[in-house]
């Protein structure tokens, strides 16, 4: 019992030292394929719509409720102890802060890390991109940097878009639902509003980007079983990249606040 | 010098697919190498054009050590090289004519009009007229196959490899199929090697045999040379019999 406890953790070990090799022989790829803009490049531009233009709606769809959700919690913790002008700071403070990057990250790890997961991991599995490499194609620059450099790029527009969405939603809340005045909702959003704040959520972002991004090319790049094979590395892409984010997102939170 | 194997050995954990494996392919002629499924012959393939590497034994192609390259001198061999997989391995996203010029746009030798003719050229060749503005998931697995050629030849390649060019076709593509292989060899006078397990057309198609069993070559020769062979492990194999097959191995 002990001994094949043992010899499981042994083999979870030694698969998890040998997917952070992989992973690092990956990422060093890339790197190196920065320089064969001639193969990456035409493929950039609709990389970027594909990984940010198509995601803004589920995005933006997230955001207004997450707006419309914060500003009637935050006039029902607020009413009778704090003004309730608050509301506009506490909606403010915590989509720029957290909400905003946190939830289009994870929202987009599910559409965008499992998109490039199972696509790449078809084309694994199909030999597509034996063939790539066949017909002199670096896989790497083909397929891995434009969507990580369309991640990078994106997520912080698409999370731009998001926190604007999200307090303009508890804004229309306030003046509809709370009784709230334009003003009085001002006052509170500019109350504790530093232009860093802005600044910090779009570098939480730009990770967030190369995170679903790498991850999602990792996992379909080195996919292998066909099609459960395809399944699984699919999972395992927005599992790891939401953890990834949610740790990343306390790391620039100790880092940099 | 055409391409040359020297006692490769390739290991997958702990199986060893290419035990001391040696072989030379015969210029401007079909060499074929036959074998059971999981024999290593795939693993051949991919030696060749450097998609994996051997853990010993040398790999040559023309003066080159394929096993030596890396990057871009890879890449630049792979030029010389063209490769038909065996389910075709087109890409689902393009249709076939971006699929038969993605090497002469990589290669960047030719102007984009001289992209178009070539398409074309390389498809007739196949058979394959007007089927350009198609994508994979509208031909027939026959139709796909030619197509795998096609994108193979589209760079006038000196070498091509076929992996399992006629597995899951019909009898009719099978003949068309080896036809085909045969019209490379004659038209555009490109050294072949061939693998698969389609004894039929092994016999039509190759200049050369060569029979693959655990890990090295077994026999070789012409194919019809084949037939007089006394090694029960050839003859349980050609003939299909797996009791002189298992008793031999």
């Amino acid at each position: 019992m002990l001994a094949s406890s043992l010899q499981a953790i042994g083999r979870t070990a030694i698969r998890g030292v040998g997917a952070v090799g992989q992973g690092g022989h990956l990422a060093v790829g890339a790197v190196r394929a920065l320089r064969k803009v001639d193969i990456w490049g035409p493929l950039f531009v609709p990389q970027l719509a594909a990984v940010g233009v198509a995601s803004v709606p589920i995005a933006l769809f997230i955001a207004a409720f997450t707006g419309i959700v914060l500003a009637i919690q935050a006039s029902y913790t607020f009413t009778g102890t704090v003004p309730l002008y608050f509301v506009g700071a506490l909606v403010g403070k915590t989509i720029i802060l957290e909400l905003g990057p946190v939830l289009t990250g994870l929202a987009l790890a599910g559409r965008v890390g499992a998109n490039i997961a199972a696509e790449l991991g078809t084309m694994r599995v199909t030999e597509q991109i034996d063939a790539l490499e066949s017909l002199a194609y670096d896989p790497v620059a083909y397929l891995v940097v434009p969507r990580v450099g369309a991640g990078l790029v994106m997520f912080p527009v698409v999370v731009g878009m998001s926190m604007a969405v999200g307090i303009a939603a508890g804004w229309i809340t306030s003046l509809f639902l709370l009784d709230l005045s334009t003003p009085q909702f001002v006052r509170g959003l500019r109350l504790f509003f530093e232009p860093y704040d802005v600044q910090f959520a779009l570098i939480k972002a730009a990770s967030f980007g190369i995170t679903v991004t790498g991850v999602g090319a990792f996992f379909g790049y080195t996919c292998s079983g066909g099609a459960a094979g395809v399944g699984r590395s699919t999972t395992r892409a927005v599992v790891g990249a939401s953890m990834l984010i949610l740790v990343l997102d306390a790391f620039w939170a100790a880092a940099l606040l | 010098m055409s391409i040359r194997l020297d006692r490769v050995v390739k290991t997958f954990g702990d199986l060893t697919v290419l035990d001391g494996f040696s072989l030379d392919v015969a210029e401007e002629g079909i060499t074929t190498i036959i074998g059971p499924s999981g024999s290593g012959k795939s693993t051949t393939l991919k030696l060749v054009i450097g998609l994996i590497q051997p853990d010993e034994g040398e790999v040559w192609v023309d003066e080159v050590r394929v096993d030596e390259l890396e990057g871009d001198d890879l890449y630049d061999l792979r030029r010389k090289v063209g490769f038909v997989f065996q389910f075709a391995a087109l890409f689902d996203s393009m249709t076939i004519g971006q699929n038969v010029a993605m090497g002469l746009h990589r290669a960047g030798e030719l102007s984009a009009g001289e992209i178009e003719e070539r398409v074309r050229e390389s498809l007739a060749l196949v058979d394959l007229d007007g089927v350009q503005e198609k994508y994979p998931s509208e031909l027939s697995g026959g139709m796909r196959k030619r197509a795998g050629v096609a994108r193979a030849v589209a760079l006038r390649p000196r070498y091509l490899l076929y992996d399992e060019p006629t597995t899951g076709l019909d009898p009719i593509t099978v003949t068309m199929i080896d036809r085909l292989i045969l019209r490379m060899r004659d038209e555009l006078g490109v050294t072949s090697l061939v693998i698969t397990h389609d004894l039929d057309s092994a016999y039509r198609i190759s200049d050369h045999l060569a029979m693959l069993h655990k890990g090295r070559i077994r026999w070789e020769g012409p194919p019809d040379d084949i037939q007089a062979v006394d090694d029960p492990v050839v003859r349980g194999f050609i003939t299909g019999e797996p009791e002189l097959w298992e008793d031999a191995s």
